[in-house]
């Protein structure tokens, strides 16, 4: 366990050295979300409210679920192709950590940066600046943490088994592509499923990735208490495994693909 | 003038080379225009969701907002395949600018030629052309020969603006050596572009019209066209977009001038 603690130790140390690069964004960051606030204010017009939130809290649900976006940081896809192009991934083979984790303590290092350097200055611009609601209670709020906590390891599970395209393919660019393109639609990180055709919500319902996103900042919002909260909880550490598990798998089947081609 | 146009021959000479080594790996280029269409039909699935939940948007219904939807795809696909131009500190930082340099060739065509990214042209900016006339046949819009005039023009000015945003946010790696916030908000247009600018406050029209043009590429045409209510500021800005798009250019290209002649290498 201590060497993953130094992993991570030293990926959050690396990113405090490029912290210039998130406040060079941060304007545009802060545009987004008054471009966001003003878009769901020109939706709902006079309506009381839609989906059963109110203005407020839609667009608290946008803000804070921007804040979650700006803050997850996962290029896992190019890390992956140049180490199987480069070579480099049979140094990573002799490594004493297996690379799935060793992977998971670097990334979970920069996303623990991200979360104290990204997500608590955009949260607090979010509600002093923009007025958002704030979670219901202290222990809603540690939920929300606890349920992002959980969402970052489904999306890192996620990626990491997309990212092990590189053993089968020459530029996993299209996969990349393609891996956002679904958690953007699916997760509730723009439009809330609700607002989804029944059809379409249905299908949403049965994958994981609303477990990045909506679940969340649903959570944020006093809207899952309860039962229904302890059950997303779970859910969310189950696909987290099961798509850990699988990531595994397919590395097992990706190493023989690497040994056929020789060092 | 002439260097321009021995620049456009070596660029196109070696966008091909670029197109034939990709075509080394066929399957995995379709693959990668194949899934770049669905990225941009991303947005317009939100923005056909909200129609249906919400209705109109101030006045745009569904097929209004495809079109405008269409107006910027155009110029994005094809921007986007001088994509490397925006991320010039990459080169900085790794030295490939100093090879540029070296070179009796001009440094911008060796930058965005450095990676094409061919593939959004016929992933992003054909599919845009075929939403635009889709909403068109929908809308039955009845299309004189001004009006394709004005639309030509209209997209050509548009892309002229965001390649001129583009070669902008590059020179002001020369000045940051690290890219700016315009990069951010250029790699999000659809976000905010995909909607009628008079949904935003009166600033944000202001400066999405005066400061970051992005309403001339795509609203101020597509208003023309519907008119779905007064036009924000005046009504013939929409004739602007072909000269604002010159200007844009040329304005980047001075910048750019300016920031290469201020570089000084990063030291490594």
């Amino acid at each position: 366990m201590r060497k993953y603690v130094e992993l991570a130790r030293r990926s959050f140390l690396r990113q405090r050295m490029y912290r210039v690069n998130f406040w060079l964004e941060f304007p545009a960051t802060l545009l987004r979300m008054v471009l966001l606030v003003c878009l769901w204010r020109a939706l709902y017009g006079r309506l009381p409210q839609a989906g059963g939130l109110t203005l407020p809290q839609m667009t608290t649900y946008a803000l804070v679920a921007l804040a979650l976006r700006s803050t997850y940081e996962f290029e896992l896809e190019p890390l992956v192709e140049e180490r199987v192009h480069s070579g480099q991934i049979a140094v990573d083979l002799l490594r004493p950590v297996p690379f799935q984790l060793y992977l998971l303590a670097d990334v979970a290092g920069t996303n623990l940066s991200h979360l104290l350097f990204r997500l608590l200055p955009l949260g607090l611009v979010t509600v002093v600046g923009f007025g958002a609601l704030l979670p219901p209670s202290w222990a809603q709020a540690g939920w929300f943490l606890l349920a992002a906590v959980l969402g970052f390891f489904i999306l890192f599970n996620f990626f990491y088994l997309v990212s092990l395209a590189a053993f089968w393919v020459v530029n996993v660019f299209a996969f990349y592509l393609g891996s956002r393109l679904i958690i953007t639609f699916f997760s509730g990180a723009v439009v809330p499923l609700w607002f989804f055709p029944p059809w379409l919500e249905a299908v949403a319902r049965w994958l994981p990735f609303q477990f990045a996103y909506q679940f969340p900042v649903s959570v944020y919002l006093g809207r899952v208490t309860g039962p229904a909260l302890v059950q997303g909880l779970l859910l969310q550490a189950g696909w987290g495994l099961a798509l850990a598990l699988v990531g595994r798998a397919v590395w097992g089947l990706g190493c023989r693909k690497v040994v056929l081609h020789g060092g | 003038m002439a260097s321009a146009v021995r620049s456009a021959r070596l660029y196109g000479l070696l966008l091909l080379a670029d197109v034939r080594s990709r075509m080394q790996y066929r399957a995995n280029y379709i693959l990668l225009m194949i899934t770049i269409l669905p990225t941009q039909l991303l947005t317009l699935a939100f923005v056909w969701m909200l129609v249906q939940r919400f209705g109109r948007i101030n006045g745009w219904g569904f097929w209004e907002l495809a079109f405008l939807n269409g107006l910027i795809r155009v110029p994005q696909g094809i921007g986007y395949v001088f994509r490397s131009v925006m991320f010039v500190e990459n080169y900085i930082l790794a030295g490939t600018l100093d090879k540029f340099l070296l070179r009796p060739r001009d440094v911008l065509c060796q930058t965005i030629a450095e990676r094409c990214n061919f593939a959004s042209f016929f992933g992003e900016a054909v599919p845009g052309l075929a939403i635009l006339a889709a909403s068109a046949h929908q809308l039955r819009l009845a299309f004189g020969a001004l009006d394709v005039l004005y639309l030509a023009a209209a997209l050509a000015g548009g892309t002229m603006i965001y390649l001129g945003l583009m070669v902008a946010q590059g020179a002001a790696c020369f000045f940051t050596l690290r890219g700016s916030a315009l990069r951010t908000f250029m790699l999000t247009t659809q976000e905010y572009t995909s909607y009628p600018l008079t949904i935003y406050h009166p600033l944000l029209q202001l400066l999405l019209t005066f400061v970051l043009p992005f309403a001339f590429i795509n609203f101020y045409p597509a208003h023309h066209f519907f008119r779905p209510g007064p036009a924000p500021f005046a009504p013939w800005l929409a004739y602007l977009t072909p000269a604002l798009g010159a200007a844009v250019m040329y304005g980047a290209w001075r910048l750019w001038r300016a920031g290469l002649a201020r570089y000084q290498g990063a030291g490594s």
